[in-house]
C-alpha cells in the first residue's frame, strides 16, 4: 500500500473515522490495529520478521531495565555510595552489555545487513560456487528506518538516557506506526511514546492541518518528482547517447527531484499523522537554503543526522581507543595534528556508515567519502576560509555573497547526486565525461530539451512548481504558511484549497500508461 | 453543539463544491470521440427505455459500420441496437453485454457478436474508449478491474479523470464542442459513412471467395477466448441467442479458427467475407466499402438486409412497428431519414436541378455553390429554368467559363454573385475569383471562391479553415447541416462535360449504362474504373472456383473455363508434355483447335495462344533449340526436354508467369484489365487429359 494510492486515502479516512470514533484511552489501539493491517498488507513473511526483531529489543530492553533495577535495589539495601556503587553499577553494565546488548544488536543490526547485503551476498555464492542456490532475500518494509530507531531505543535504555517501555503492544505500535514505517522520520521511541499514548481529542483545525500538509506532499511528489523523474530517468538511463547540457541540467533535476520527493513523502507523512494528533519529528528544514555542505545535513534527513551524531559519532569521539589513539598523536606530532586526526576518524566513520545506509554499490561509498572529504575540509579549513575572505575585502555577510554559498551548496549537493544518480561509478565517470565534452546550448530552442521525457508544457509546469516551492519556504522560514491561510477569509482560503486539489488532480505524473515512481527513500 | 454543526455544514458545503468541480473536470477530461459514434451509441442506448431492445450489436468498428438497427425496425419491426465500439475487446463486449441484459432482461433474446476481435489483443485505450460512458454499477467496476492497468486503483480508473488528465497538453476547441453536442441517438449505434474505397488511391484489394480449409489457424487471443466462453455462458444461462458474425474480409487462417471455436460451442460463424454468403448478398468492397474492413451504407444495407432476413426467419423476433410500446421508434425514424436517407438521396441525384431542389428543401441545410474552370457549356435550358424558379437567377444565365458563388442558407438565399468570363493579365488571375465570406448559426466562418478558367480557376469552400470543396470542373456544391455541424455532402457536377452525373450509388449507375448498352468506351472514369473491378473480381472468382474443382487431368476443362471474349490463353511445354496423351484426348484438342497440341510428340517443344476462344497461333518442335514467340508485347519461351534448353516462359510486362513446371504450362490474361488472371501446369507427361462426357462442355 504506497502512500500515493487510492487505498492509502481510503484506508487513512476509515482509520482516522474510527480513531476518533473510540474512546481516547483505546485509541492508541486502533493506530497499533491499523499499523498491522499495513504491515501485512506488504506481506506476512515480513510482518513476522518485524514483530520477532521488535520482540527481541523490546525482551533486551525489558531485562537491562530489569537488571538495571536490581542493581539499585542492591545497592539501597546495602547502603552503598561512592566508588563501591560505581563500581557495582559498571557491573552491572557490563553483564547487560555483553550478555543482553551486543546479542540483540547483532541480531537487529545483522538482520539489516542480511536485508542489505543479502543479495549481493547469495549473488556472490552462486558464482563461486557451482551449486544452484534459490534464496530470496525478504525485505521488510522500512526496515533501515526501524532498525535504527531499535538501537537507538536499546542504547538509550542501557545509557540510562530513557525509560523502558513496558507494554510490549505499545513497544509494537511505536515501531510500526504506519504513517512513519515506509520511509521515516527515523524515531525516538522515547520521544514517540509520549506522543502516541497522551490522549488526543478531535481538533478540526489539527485534521485540517495535518490533510493540508499532505496536499502540499503529494504535489511535491506527483506535480514535481515524479515529473522530473521522467527526464533523469530518460538521461541516466540512456548517459552514452547525451552530452554537455542535457546532462547538467538532469543532474541539477536530479537534486531537486530526490529533494521533492523525499520531503514531500515526508509531508504525506507528517500529515498523516497530525491527523491523529500525533506529531513526527521534522526531517527537513529548507535544505536548499544552506550555506554550507555541514549545515545542508542539518537541515535534510534531520533525523538521520542526530542518529547518526548520536549514536555514532559521540560514542566514537569519546571511546577509549580514540581517546588513547589522539593522546598518543599529540604527544607525538604536536596538538594540531591530533586536533586534525581527531576531526576526521569520527566523521570519516560517519559517513563512511551514512553511505553504506544509502546504498550498497561502491558509489555509495564513494559518496559518503565525498561528503565526509567536504566537510572535514571545511571543518579544518574555515580560519584559512575566513583570512582569504578578509584578504579579498569580501563580506560574508552581505545577502549576495550568502546567496552565492546557498548556490554553492545547492551544486555540492548536485555533485553527490552525480555520485549516485546514474546507478554505478563507471556510469558516474561516464557522465562526468559526457558532461564536459560539449557547450550545447542549443538544446534549449532546437527541441532537444523537449523530446527527453519532459515536452516544453511538462519544463513550464516544473520552473512554476519550482518557485512556488520556493516562495513557500521563504514565507516557511518566518512562520507557518498553514497559519497563515488559516488567517484569510473562506473564500480565498478554499480557493487555494480547491487550486491545490486539482493542480495535483490535473498535473500529477499518476494513472494508466505512467508507473508512478517509488518514494526514493522508500526502499531503505 | 453550534459550533459542531458549523462544522460539519462546512466540510458539506466544502465537499459540493469539491464534487461540483470534479464532475466537471472529469467532463472535460474524457476524451472527445464525436466522429466514432461512441456519444450517439451510449447516450441512445440510456436514453432507450427499459426492457425494450430485442436484439444487440457487439463488436468492433466493423460493426459500428455494417449493421443499421433502424433499418432492421423500418423493414422487420426488429428493436435492436448496435453498441459495438471502435476495436472493441470481446471483454467490453461481454460487459456490454451484461449491461444490455440488466437494462432490457425482459425483451433481449438475441446477441450479435463481431468476432473479429477474438484475433489479437487491443490496446488499453480501446477497452478504455469502449467502457468509459458505461454507467457507474458494479458491471462497469468488474469491467474496469478486468482492464485496470494496476490492481488496487480500479475505483480511481472508473473516474475519466484518472485516466486522462494529462490531456490537459492538448485541449483544443473540440474539447469544448462537447459541451453543446448534440447526440444523434437515432442511428441507434449504426456510424453512417458513405466514403467509397472505388476512389481511394490503393490498388483495390480482391475478394477471396473460397475458404482454404486447410489453411493452419491463427492462435486467439487467449483473454478473448476466455471472454467469449462467460459470453456463451451468459447466453446459455439466461436464454439468448449468440449469433457470431464476421462482417469485414480477413484470412482463412482467421476464419478457420474462429469457426472452430464456435462450433466449439455449436455456434454458426456467419462470415459475410467468403462465400457463399460474400456472394449471395451481392457485396462489392469497391462500392460498399470505405476500405475493406468498413462497410459504408450501400454495404451496410446488404448486410442489414441479410442479418434483418436471417434473425426473424430464425428467431421469429417480435415485429414492434404497431406496438404502442414502441412509437418512440416511429419519431426515431423520423429522424433517422433526415439524417441518413434523406442525405443519401441527395447523393444519389444525378442532376444538378434535383439535386439543389432536394437539398433547400431541408431547413437545416447551408449549400454553397461555387463553379471552377467552366459549368456552363452542358447545362440545358430545362436546368436553367429550374434554377431561376429556385432563386439562382445567376445561375440561370450563366455563361461560358463565368466565375460563380452562392451561398443558401437554411432555405433564404443570402448571396449570389456572377463574374463574367472575361480576358485578365496573368499576374491579376489569382486574385480575380470571386468571393464571399460569411458565418455559419453558432459562428464557425466561411469563406468561399469561385473562378473561371480565366479568372482564378478554382473552387474553395473553406469552413472553419478547413478546405471542403472538391475544387473540380463544373459546378461544386458543398452541403453543410446546421443541426449535426457537420458536412452532408461535398460533390461536383461535371456541367461542362455533362448535364447529369453518376451520382453515388455507383452499382445502380453502371447497370443502367449497361441496360441502356452503353460500351466500355462511354463510360465515366468512375464507371469505367468499376468496371474493371467487377472484371477482376468476376476473374478472382472464377479462378478460385476452378481451383476448387479442377483435378490434375482437368486440362481441357481448364481451357473451356477461360475461352471466352476478351481472355487469352498461353500455352507452354516445359521438359515432356506427351506422355500420356491418349487418342481420345488428342482428337479433342485437335477438335478445339490446338492441332500442333493434339499432334504432340515425345519431349517436343510446344507453345500455343487462344485468344477469345480461338486458337491464334501454334508451334511445336523437336529440335535442339529452344522455341520463342512474341504476341501483343508479350514473350512466350518453350523448351521440351530435347532442346539444350528445357524450360517455359510467359513473359508479361517484364514479370515472369509461367509456373515453369513438367508438362503444358498455362497463364491466362484478361485484355481488358490488362492483367494476368492465373497460373497452371498440366502434368500430361504422366497424367492422363480426362476428356470430358458433354462435348459441348469443350466447345
Amino acid at each position: 500500500m504506497t502512500y500515493l494510492s487510492i487505498v492509502f486515502i481510503l484506508f487513512l479516512a476509515i482509520v482516522m473515522l474510527l480513531y476518533y470514533i473510540f474512546p481516547k484511552r483505546i485509541r492508541w489501539c486502533i493506530l497499533l490495529l491499523a499499523s498491522v493491517v499495513f504491515y501485512l498488507y506488504a506481506g506476512i513473511d515480513k510482518f513476522l520478521i518485524v514483530t520477532v526483531t521488535s520482540l527481541a529489543v523490546w525482551l533486551a530492553s525489558r531485562t537491562i531495565n530489569c537488571q538495571y533495577q536490581k542493581a539499585e535495589r542492591e545497592i539501597a539495601e546495602q547502603e552503598i555510595c561512592g566508588k563501591e556503587k560505581t563500581t557495582l553499577l559498571a557491573q552491572y553494565k557490563r553483564k547487560c552489555r555483553d550478555r543482553i546488548l551486543i546479542p540483540t544488536l547483532f541480531l537487529v543490526v545483522g538482520t539489516l545487513a542480511f536485508c542489505k547485503f543479502g543479495k549481493m551476498l547469495t549473488d556472490a555464492l552462486r558464482q563461486m560456487f557451482v551449486f544452484h542456490i534459490s534464496w530470496d532475500v525478504i525485505v521488510p518494509l522500512g526496515i533501515s528506518y526501524y532498525t535504527f530507531s531499535s538501537v537507538g531505543y536499546l542504547l538509550d535504555v542501557y545509557w540510562r538516557k530513557a525509560g523502558h517501555i513496558r507494554n510490549y503492544f505499545k513497544f509494537l505500535l511505536c515501531v510500526l506506526y504506519f504513517p512513519q514505517i515506509v520511509q521515516g522520520p527515523i524515531a525516538r521511541y522515547n520521544r514517540l511514546e509520549k506522543e502516541l499514548f497522551q490522549e488526543h481529542p478531535f481538533d478540526f483545525k489539527q485534521v485540517c492541518f495535518g490533510m493540508q500538509l499532505m496536499l502540499y506532499g503529494y504535489a511535491k511528489k506527483m506535480i514535481l518528482a515524479d515529473r522530473l523523474s521522467l527526464y533523469t530517468a530518460a538521461v541516466f538511463g540512456n548517459l552514452q547517447s547525451y552530452e554537455g547540457l542535457v546532462i547538467l541540467i538532469a543532474v541539477i533535476a536530479s537534486a531537486f527531484q530526490i529533494y521533492m520527493d523525499f520531503s514531500g513523502c515526508m509531508d504525506i507523512v507528517r500529515g498523516a499523522s497530525q491527523i491523529f494528533g500525533v506529531t513526527l519529528e521534522n526531517n527537513f528544514m529548507h535544505p536548499f537554503f544552506s550555506k554550507s555542505t555541514a549545515e545542508f545535513w542539518r537541515r535534510w534527513h534531520i533525523t538521520l543526522g542526530t542518529w547518526f551524531k548520536d549514536y555514532v559519532y559521540m560514542p566514537v569521539a569519546v571511546s577509549k581507543w580514540l581517546i588513547k589513539l589522539i593522546t598518543k598523536i599529540r604527544n607525538k606530532f604536536g596538538k594540531e595534528v591530533a586536533k586534525v586526526v581527531n576531526t576526521i576518524i569520527p566523521l570519516l566513520i560517519v559517513w563512511l556508515l551514512t553511505g553504506i545506509w544509502h546504498g550498497t554499490g561502491w558509489n555509495y561509498v564513494v559518496w559518503g567519502l565525498y561528503y565526509g572529504t567536504i566537510i572535514i575540509c571545511s571543518t579544518l579549513l574555515v580560519g584559512q576560509y575566513r583570512k582569504l575572505a578578509n584578504f579579498l575585502h569580501i563580506d560574508m555577510t552581505t545577502k549576495p555573497y550568502q546567496r552565492f554559498q546557498m548556490v554553492r551548496t545547492f551544486f555540492v549537493f548536485a555533485g553527490g547526486r552525480l555520485i549516485t544518480a546514474p546507478g554505478t561509478l563507471p556510469d558516474t565517470w561516464m557522465a562526468i565525461k559526457q558532461m564536459f565534452s560539449s557547450f550545447n546550448l542549443w538544446i534549449f530552442w532546437d527541441g532537444t530539451l523537449y523530446r527527453m521525457g519532459l515536452d516544453y508544457k511538462d519544463w513550464c509546469v516544473v520552473i512554476i512548481g519550482l518557485l512556488l516551492v520556493r516562495q513557500i519556504s521563504i514565507f516557511q522560514e518566518k512562520e507557518s504558511v498553514r497559519e497563515a491561510i488559516a488567517s484569510r477569509n473562506i473564500v480565498l482560503r478554499w480557493i487555494i484549497y480547491y487550486a491545490a486539489f486539482f493542480a495535483i488532480l490535473i498535473f500529477g505524473m499518476y494513472g494508466p500508461g505512467y508507473n508512478a515512481s517509488d518514494f526514493i527513500y522508500g526502499n531503505f | 453543539m453550534k459550533s459542531y454543526l458549523k462544522m460539519m455544514l462546512k466540510i458539506l458545503l466544502w465537499m459540493l463544491i469539491f464534487g461540483f468541480l470534479f464532475v466537471g473536470l472529469n467532463f472535460l477530461a474524457q476524451p472527445v470521440w464525436l466522429d466514432w459514434n461512441n456519444y450517439d451509441t451510449v447516450q441512445g442506448f440510456y436514453e432507450e427505455p427499459e426492457d425494450t431492445i430485442e436484439v444487440i450489436f457487439l463488436g468492433t468498428s466493423s460493426v459500428v459500420n455494417s449493421i443499421m438497427p433502424m433499418e432492421l425496425y423500418e423493414d422487420y419491426g426488429i428493436c435492436a441496437y448496435n453498441l459495438g465500439t471502435e476495436q472493441q475487446p470481446i471483454m467490453a463486449s461481454y460487459y456490454w453485454l451484461e449491461e444490455a441484459y440488466r437494462k432490457h432482461s425482459k425483451t433481449l433474446t438475441t446477441v450479435v457478436l463481431d468476432t473479429s476481435a477474438l484475433r489479437f489483443y487491443q490496446e488499453s485505450a480501446f477497452y478504455r474508449k469502449a467502457i468509459d460512458r458505461m454507467e457507474v454499477s458494479s458491471i462497469k467496476y468488474r469491467a474496469v478491474k478486468d482492464y485496470a492497468d494496476k490492481s488496487g486503483e480500479t475505483i480511481a480508473d472508473m473516474f475519466p479523470l484518472y485516466t486522462y488528465h494529462d490531456r490537459w497538453k492538448s485541449f483544443n476547441v473540440t474539447d469544448f464542442q462537447k459541451a453543446r453536442y448534440t447526440a444523434n441517438t437515432c442511428v441507434r449505434g449504426y456510424n453512417f459513412t458513405t466514403g467509397r474505397y472505388l476512389d481511394t488511391e490503393a490498388v483495390l484489394q480482391l475478394p477471396l471467395y473460397l475458404v482454404d480449409d486447410d489453411a493452419q489457424e491463427v492462435i486467439l487471443n487467449t483473454e478473448a477466448i476466455y471472454f467469449f466462453g462467460k459470453m456463451v455462458d451468459f447466453c446459455k444461462t439466461n436464454g439468448l441467442n449468440l449469433v457470431p458474425v464476421r462482417l469485414a474480409p480477413w484470412q482463412f487462417s482467421e476464419h478457420n479458427a474462429v469457426k472452430s471455436k464456435a462450433e466449439e460451442y455449436n455456434l454458426e460463424l456467419l462470415d459475410f467475407s467468403f462465400d457463399p454468403l460474400f456472394s449471395e448478398i451481392e457485396f462489392n468492397l469497391a462500392t460498399d466499402t470505405g476500405d475493406p474492413n468498413y462497410s459504408n451504407y450501400y454495404g451496410a444495407k446488404k448486410l442489414t438486409k441479410y442479418i434483418g432476413n436471417y434473425l426473424k426467419t430464425k428467431y421469429r423476433l417480435t415485429d414492434v412497428r404497431d406496438d404502442k410500446k414502441y412509437s418512440y421508434m416511429k419519431e426515431q425514424l423520423k429522424r433517422y431519414h433526415a439524417l441518413v436517407s434523406d442525405v443519401i438521396k441527395i447523393k444519389e441525384m444525378t442532376d444538378p436541378k434535383e439535386y439543389l431542389s432536394l437539398a433547400l428543401s431541408n431547413k437545416n441545410y447551408t449549400i454553397f455553390i461555387m463553379g471552377k474552370v467552366d459549368a456552363a457549356n452542358a447545362l440545358t435550358q430545362e436546368q436553367r429554368d429550374d434554377f431561376a424558379v429556385m432563386g439562382l437567377t445567376e445561375l440561370s444565365t450563366l455563361s461560358f467559363q463565368d466565375s460563380y458563388l452562392a451561398v443558401y442558407d437554411r432555405g433564404r438565399l443570402i448571396c449570389e454573385q456572377i463574374e463574367r468570363c472575361k480576358n485578365i493579365d496573368d499576374d491579376a488571375i489569382e486574385s480575380a475569383a470571386l468571393s464571399y465570406k460569411g458565418n455559419l448559426d453558432g459562428g464557425p466562418e466561411y469563406l468561399l471562391e469561385s473562378g473561371g478558367a480565366l479568372m482564378g480557376n478554382k473552387a474553395s469552400c473553406l469552413i472553419d479553415g478547413n478546405e471542403y470543396a472538391k475544387n473540380e470542373r463544373g459546378l461544386n456544391i458543398v452541403v453543410y447541416d446546421n443541426r449535426t455541424e457537420k458536412i452532408v455532402d461535398s460533390t461536383c457536377f461535371d456541367t461542362y462535360a455533362s448535364d447529369v452525373r453518376d451520382g453515388e450509388n455507383l452499382e445502380a449507375a453502371l447497370r443502367n449504362a449497361e441496360e441502356n448498352g452503353k460500351r466500355y468506351s462511354q463510360l465515366s472514369a468512375e464507371l469505367k474504373k468499376l468496371y474493371l473491378y467487377n472484371r477482376r473480381c468476376e476473374n478472382a472468382k472464377k479462378t478460385a472456383y476452378l481451383k476448387q474443382s479442377i483435378t490434375e487431368d482437368g486440362f481441357l476443362t481448364y481451357l473451356s473455363a477461360y475461352r471466352e471474349e476478351d481472355y487469352i490463353i498461353y500455352l507452354s511445354v516445359m521438359d515432356e508434355a506427351a506422355g500420356a496423351m491418349d487418342m481420345s484426348a488428342r482428337t479433342c484438342l485437335a477438335d478445339y483447335g490446338l492441332t500442333e497440341l493434339s499432334a504432340l510428340e515425345w519431349r517436343d517443344s510446344y507453345l500455343g495462344m487462344i485468344n477469345s476462344g480461338k486458337v491464334v497461333y501454334e508451334r511445336r518442335d523437336h529440335g535442339n533449340e529452344s522455341i520463342a514467340t512474341r504476341y501483343i508485347g508479350h514473350v512466350l519461351e518453350s523448351g521440351g526436354c530435347e532442346s539444350n534448353d528445357c524450360h517455359s516462359s510467359v513473359v508479361i510486362d517484364g514479370v515472369e508467369y509461367s509456373p515453369n513446371s513438367r508438362g503444358i504450362n498455362i497463364v491466362v490474361y484478361d485484355t481488358l484489365t490488362k492483367s494476368v488472371v492465373d497460373t497452371a501446369v498440366f502434368d500430361t507427361c504422366v497424367t492422363p487429359i480426362k476428356v470430358p462426357d458433354d462435348e459441348e462442355e469443350i466447345q
